[in-house]
């Protein structure tokens, strides 16, 4: 079960927020050790505001958190835009058709099974979405590493500029173009099995 | 031009390419256009027994190629086992910080060397359920590894052997699906990876030590192997579990 929060219905998911942000943080900060700001139990930074869009993944019996990314607008401050836009060769994508995927976030200890199933809904969540919204790329950063499974899995993900080397780490900003294919052509591994049923639960309305 | 647009029009022409012959000549001309003198685009296997499946793409000197297959000398390259420890771009000289470099590797690194590959940059490219492979860079002797040009290699390197991955029957895939596991099974083939006994593992998941030990038996069965080491080696070839859920690493 995937739900979409934003700030129409945020008031009604605190929970499954709170529970989102407190994985971020076991994740990004304490996995991953990224300098990034925590008060110890969540991780959340100034990108949070009312302008973010969440896609969490919920076990459907306990409404649980399982995986989550946030969607950022990229005509607002957002994390290559204000933070990495030396990134970027040319200008930074922007616009209402592209959105920044930024915390890619999937629950650790609920074993293999349900981490890969997760995976698989919140990609799926990415395309229904962009599919919807009308949103024609997402833009993101990206540790480099990770460029040889995100083609392996099918993304038609293009680099926005030469990889730079930011704390350690070698980044790079993607674009990631989504079309009513893209679904179709991801590998097994990452797409969702048609024949299981799934919810996107959307509550309205849906953009500003 | 500058390096990235010289990148984007690498990406772009290499995802139009039909042949590996293409492919061949492109990344041959791009590796010179970055700085470099030559390239090898490969799976990691032995070659011998791979005939067809495997990617194998270079231009290094014909005789260096010819020795290194005669040779065998795949499965001792340290350039492959270190990319194997890391996902992101290395040059040659941080091997010794990813691996422990025995006297075979060292050699392996000689012959390269006295065959006029003095240097190079690996991109590695490990795709679970399919064999690791990598794409380096390398320069010849006396030239120096141009160090402005590896960001670009690093990007150029993923998408060459995405390239040559999609170029049909090069892929180093089983022929055969893999034989399916239930999750119950691969639950307890990780267990087994950790080195837990049946007992230990029914402790662990809370099933009956005879259940376990049925799950195993099966599993060994529908690979064909009658031990649990190489079972467990299989199905994370296979990509059915990941190498971190043995391991116990954090998640990807």
């Amino acid at each position: 079960m995937v739900t979409l929060i934003n700030r129409y219905n945020r008031d009604r998911h605190t929970q499954v927020l709170a529970a989102m942000h407190a994985a971020r943080k076991r994740v990004f900060v304490d996995l991953l050790g990224w300098p990034i700001p925590h008060d110890g139990t969540y991780e959340r930074d100034a990108f949070d505001d009312d302008e973010a869009v969440y896609l969490v993944v919920r076990d459907p019996a306990t409404g649980t958190h399982l995986a989550s990314a946030r969607l950022l607008r990229t005509d607002r401050p957002h994390i290559l835009g204000s933070l990495f836009p030396q990134l970027c060769e040319g200008d930074v994508p922007r616009g209402p058709d592209v959105r920044e995927i930024t915390r890619f976030c999937l629950a650790a200890g609920i074993g293999r099974t349900a981490r890969l199933a997760a995976r698989k809904q919140l990609v799926r969540s990415f395309v229904e979405y962009a599919l919807m919204a009308g949103i024609r790329s997402y833009t993101g950063v990206a540790e480099m590493g990770w460029l040889s499974q995100i083609l392996a899995a099918g993304w038609d993900v293009r680099p926005l500029g030469l990889p730079q080397t930011v704390g350690g780490c070698l980044l790079g900003a993607l674009e990631i173009r989504i079309t009513s294919q893209t679904l179709h052509q991801l590998a097994p591994d990452w797409a969702f099995e048609p024949t299981m049923m799934r919810v996107v639960e959307f509550d309205l309305p849906l953009a500003a | 031009m500058g390096q990235f647009e010289e990148v984007q029009r690498f990406v772009s022409a290499a995802a139009r390419c039909r042949f590996p012959s293409e492919l061949k000549d492109l990344l041959s001309d791009h590796a010179c256009r970055l700085g470099f003198d030559y390239f090898a685009l490969v799976h990691h296997v032995d070659l011998h027994d791979h005939d067809g499946e495997a990617i194998a793409l270079w231009s290094y000197p014909a005789a260096w190629v010819d020795e290194y297959l005669e040779d065998r000398m795949a499965t001792s390259d340290p350039v492959h086992l270190a990319s194997h420890r890391i996902n992101v771009g290395f040059t040659w000289d941080q091997i010794a910080r990813l691996i422990t470099v025995t006297p075979a590797h060292r050699r392996v690194r000689e012959r390269t060397r006295r065959a006029g590959i003095e240097d190079g940059f690996t991109v590695p490219a490990n795709i679970p359920g399919e064999a690791n492979g990598s794409c380096s860079f390398a320069v010849a002797t006396g030239h120096a590894l141009p160090a402005a040009s590896l960001p670009a290699a690093q990007l150029s390197g993923a998408y060459a052997f995405h390239a040559a991955r999609r170029l049909g029957r090069k892929r180093a895939r089983h022929p055969e699906p893999p034989p399916r596991l239930s999750p119950r099974q691969l639950d307890c083939i990780v267990f087994a990876g950790r080195g837990y006994s049946d007992r230990e593992t029914a402790v662990a998941l809370g099933i009956a030590e005879d259940t376990v030990t049925e799950y195993l038996d099966e599993a060994r069965h529908r690979y064909g192997v009658s031990r649990r080491t190489p079972l467990v080696l299989r199905v994370v070839y296979d990509g059915q579990i990941a190498l971190s859920d043995v391991l116990m690493l954090p998640p990807p």
